[in-house]
């Protein structure tokens, strides 16, 4: 099965002021059917330019790279007939409203049913009611629900979404993620760029970190988490129904356990590898009220791989 | 197709803008004072019977064109310029490239839908004005216009149209060029103002360079001695003037004008050629510019 987006070696080089930037630097991505992915990366990581090369509207200096099947240099027009893409920073007519706004849109893709396509985007947003509101007197996010919308018409089975919560409010992210898990539950695959982590970071099933035009890391958001803890270890936190330093030694002493700290009713036990049934057997009388692993957040991953 | 979809949808925004509304009243209402003159008496005139019918009797083209034509060589690159310095960088700003990128849209179906789309607004811009203004002074003033007066009018219309396209042009090219609106009508403003104002008086100065100061001779007429300037320096320097003041859009505009306001008819047509030539140079280049550039 072909993935909706696969690169090898992708490059850009522009050249600013006779100088070379190497803006995208050989990136290999491969992003799987039905996920939700996120390219992450801080502001200038090159996660923009690498979007538009998969979208046809920069040309790659080498490399090569597949959307849907088809070829980013040479079928560029027939990519985004497929894929529903929300650039960052896109814009509508101002003194045009949302729905002749979207009709022109349609139009211009030669949908067969224009005005459903439109009505129903428009009411899968949350715009339905603001149609008639000219995209000047538009407020930010629903000028966001607009571009996603747009992107929405053709009924894609790949959505392209840059930056697509910069500027939105809480409400308005909260409603986006809402929109995301609908799309994605009717079996579509969504590419969202971001660096906004704790708006959209829960949704995504996969990542990639992008810093300094390069892919530093990329996989599956549960794989990436295990990685981080077989790197960095594992946490393990116990609340014990009352202080126990007695234990601090025979912990410490277990093969695979670096560290084990008692504060208060508190331990935090620092491994080397998966110990808990190990530590939970050497817990037993000492009256344990919890035991979990703590889990390395979205922004512990982005935070190690993107420097 | 494409770029025809995008024309019509450009168009609507464009003469929905409240800038373009402004523009056409604003130029109406001047083109109507300058129509309510046509009537205005003056003392030659009044000796007879200097009524509204009376002067309608006259060569009223010719008059009309002679009122409006004070005004136009100034307010038409104004309005060209107005209406053409944000045509690509308006959208480059506002994000409406990306999106029309977004679409399975090449770059030149989106330049030549913004070419035909301005190009229309131009049109309309010019027409409506001066189709307005000249309706109201036909209703207000009572001024009857023969055919041949038509015919006159819309050959000059047609003159006035071209000499905004080549304004136009420029416009749409630093536009394209610079994408950003404020160095794009800084940029169209500069060449009008220099063209305009400048360059005529500047002109002078560096003939006066060149030949020197002029030379007078003494002509003895009747009892009195008069000082006429030498023909021989007189003709060396309407000569480089013409040809200093050729480098700009207004000059040969102004040599159209005139031969029509003599009433001969266009007998030279260099200047309509130069003028259509500029444009088409003018869209050519930004088309190419545009299209080679990439989204950043």
């Amino acid at each position: 099965m072909v993935p909706p987006i696969k690169t090898e070696n992708l490059t850009k080089i522009y050249k600013l002021g006779g100088k070379e930037v190497r803006a995208v630097d050989g990136v290999n991505l491969e992003v799987p059917k039905r996920s939700i992915f996120g390219l992450l990366g801080r502001n200038g990581a090159g996660k923009s330019t690498l979007i538009h090369m998969l979208m046809g509207t920069i040309l790659p200096t080498s490399g090569r790279g597949t959307v849907l099947g088809y070829d980013i240099v040479k079928e560029s027009l027939k990519i985004r007939e497929k894929v529903g893409f929300m650039p960052e920073g896109l814009g509508f007519y101002e003194d045009l409203t949302a729905e002749q706004n979207l009709m022109a849109i349609a139009k211009l893709m030669g949908l067969k049913k224009p005005t459903e396509s439109v009505r129903e985007c428009l009411k899968l947003v949350g715009l339905w009611e603001y149609r008639q509101r000219k995209y000047g007197e538009m407020s930010v996010g629903m000028k966001q629900r607009l571009g996603i919308a747009q992107a929405l018409l053709k009924d894609p089975e790949l959505l392209v979404l840059d930056e697509p919560t910069s500027g939105v409010d809480p409400d308005g992210a909260r409603e986006f993620r809402r929109l995301i898990q609908e799309l994605n539950k009717q079996g579509k695959t969504i590419f969202i760029s971001t660096h906004l982590l704790y708006e959209i970071g829960p949704l995504f099933t996969h990542i990639a970190v992008m810093r300094q035009g390069k892919i530093v890391v990329q996989g599956s958001v549960s794989d990436l988490k295990e990685k981080l803890m077989a790197g960095q270890g594992y946490v393990y936190e116990v609340e014990l129904s009352k202080p126990a330093q007695v234990i601090i030694d025979r912990m410490c002493s277990l093969n695979g356990v670096k560290e084990a700290i008692l504060e208060g009713n508190k331990l935090v036990v620092l491994c080397s590898k998966p110990l808990a049934p190990t530590l939970l057997s050497l817990l037993e009388g000492y009256g344990v009220e919890s035991f979990r692993l703590a889990k390395p957040t979205l922004e512990d991953i982005f935070r190690e791989f993107s420097g | 197709m494409k770029a025809l979809e995008i024309a019509r949808v450009e168009f609507g925004n464009m003469v929905r803008s409240n800038k373009f509304l402004a523009i056409v009243a604003i130029f109406t209402l001047m083109l109507l004072s300058g129509l309510c003159r046509v009537t205005e008496p003056s003392a030659m005139l009044s000796f007879g019977a200097a009524t509204p019918e009376v002067e309608s009797s006259k060569k009223l083209a010719l008059k009309v064109m002679g009122v409006i034509g004070i005004n136009v060589p100034m307010l038409v690159p104004v309005v060209a310029v107005m209406l053409g310095f944000d045509i690509i960088s308006g959208k480059v700003e506002k994000g409406i490239v990306r999106t029309l990128l977004a679409q399975p849209i090449s770059r030149d179906h989106i330049i030549a839908g913004t070419f035909v789309a301005g190009l229309t607004s131009l049109l309309v811009g010019v027409a409506i004005p001066l189709a307005l203004s000249l309706s109201l002074a036909i209703l207000l003033l009572g001024i009857t216009p023969s055919l041949t007066d038509i015919a006159l009018l819309i050959t000059y219309v047609s003159v006035v149209a071209v000499f905004a396209l080549a304004y136009y042009a420029l416009s749409v090219f630093f536009s394209t060029v610079t994408s950003n609106s404020v160095k794009s009508l800084a940029a169209g403003t500069l060449v009008w103002l220099f063209s305009s104002f400048m360059l005529p008086g500047l002109s002078t100065a560096i003939i006066r360079l060149l030949l020197g100061p002029p030379k007078f001779e003494q002509v003895q007429m009747g009892q009195m001695i008069v000082l006429k300037t030498d023909p021989d320096y007189m003709r060396k320097f309407t000569d480089l003037q013409s040809k200093i003041l050729s480098l700009t859009l207004d000059y040969h505009f102004r040599v159209i004008q005139d031969q029509l306001l003599l009433g001969l008819g266009i007998k030279d047509y260099t200047g309509l050629v130069v003028l259509i030539a500029f444009s088409l140079a003018s869209l050519i280049a930004s088309f190419t510019v545009f299209v080679k550039r990439e989204v950043r």
